[in-house]
């Protein structure tokens, strides 16, 4: 896990058995080469990548085994001129950054497998099996194009109602996006209740091999979390802070929503033992 | 009934040569673990020992049972990668 505080220090904790960190349980500093102040860190399943504040330079640690980390062996640093980095993502096993002038890099072998099943007899594109960065072709500026922390693509075009969007979240294998309105939309795999969504069934069975059942595949408002400010999706759960209160839904086995059951929860519910926590807008992670 | 959370081809796993054991990360923050023993004897049922979740393993069970291995990204070549400059 990492995390950057407000005078820009990285502190990490957790394994490290793939030099993800030093192997503590409490958050520790680590010192970065050459920069001083960490602008913002992302965490995937065995790997980080860290915007410093450097002229957008880009800092990858640990696990390579997917081509997570962005370069081969014998390649120390790209010699092509980019754009300083304005942001960073991790999924499981691929990361993607955006630059000033637009333009959105992605690099990680990810599950190529599965891409190559879902995609053949086409090929799979060089930016989802780009074990190099590799500049992805966003198709307009009113499409927003997302990627799940398995790599699974999600395109939503059409802006006719004028939804600009504010905030993107993904979960492994759901999303949550926010609009400038304060509106609130999900999409993805609903099995465990993550979308939120009311008459979703509580029926567990997903139908894997066509990905259909229970997902959904377009994005659907939830009218419980409008004005939400802020959001945060796990593996297959999710919080939000509506109102002063920290609502959570979802994947609750291991009770990671907060309520003390290990029921799934399939619409926002306040955490009980939270009554009005307000968002610190100051706080990044 | 079994109800999978996912189907993972054998490819997508990590191999480790200590414990013969092929992982795929799980929602939870464990693993799913199947063992090269019980893909020879056609097993394709990845567990978590941390919760209920299991996943199916896609994979050519003739390939595993005449003793090949399948190539997967090996957990022993995990090394420190710090890297600067990169874009």
């Amino acid at each position: 896990m990492s995390l950057s505080s407000e005078s820009g220090e990285l502190l990490m904790c957790g394994q490290n058995h793939k030099g993800q960190s030093q192997e503590v349980i409490t958050f520790q500093p680590c010192p970065l080469p050459g920069c001083s102040r960490v602008q913002q860190v992302s965490c995937g399943w065995d790997f980080s990548v860290i915007n410093s504040d450097c002229d957008g330079q880009v800092l990858v640690c640990s696990s390579n085994a997917f081509g997570q980390l962005g370069f081969s062996p014998g390649i120390t640093h790209s010699a092509e001129p980019f754009h300083p980095v304005t942001s960073v993502a991790a999924g499981l096993r691929h990361a993607l950054a955006s630059t000033a002038s637009g333009c959105v890099y992605q690099w990680g072998t990810g599950l190529s497998s599965h891409a190559k099943r879902m995609l053949s007899p086409h090929p799979v594109p060089a930016h989802l099996s780009s074990k190099e960065p590799c500049l992805v072709p966003v198709a307009g500026s009113t499409h927003c194009v997302c990627l799940t922390v398995k790599g699974d693509v999600f395109l939503w075009g059409s802006n006719k109602h004028d939804q600009r969007v504010t905030d993107v979240h993904s979960g492994w294998t759901h999303l949550v996006v926010k609009t400038e309105s304060g509106r609130v939309f999900t999409w993805g795999r609903a099995n465990y209740g993550q979308l939120g969504q009311i008459n979703q069934s509580t029926e567990k069975e997903y139908d894997i091999s066509t990905s259909s059942g229970q997902s959904i595949s377009r994005p659907v408002e939830v009218k419980a979390l409008f004005g939400a400010t802020q959001i945060a999706c796990g593996s297959e759960h999710n919080l939000a802070v509506v109102g002063g209160r920290i609502v959570s839904w979802g994947w609750n086995e291991h009770k990671m929503c907060g309520d003390g059951s290990l029921c799934d929860i399939p619409q926002p519910q306040p955490i009980p033992c939270f009554r009005d926590i307000t968002s610190n807008e100051d706080s990044t992670s | 009934m079994t109800v999978f959370h996912d189907e993972v081809e054998i490819e997508d796993f990590e191999y480790d040569d200590e414990t013969e054991t092929y992982y795929f990360p799980c929602p939870c923050g464990d693993r799913f673990a199947i063992t090269k023993e019980d893909l020879e004897n056609g097993e394709e049922v990845a567990t978590c020992p941390s919760c209920s979740l299991i996943v199916k393993v896609i994979y050519d069970k003739e390939q595993f049972m005449c003793g090949e291995v399948i190539e997967a990204p090996k957990t022993s070549e995990n090394k420190l990668e710090l890297a600067q400059n990169l874009l």
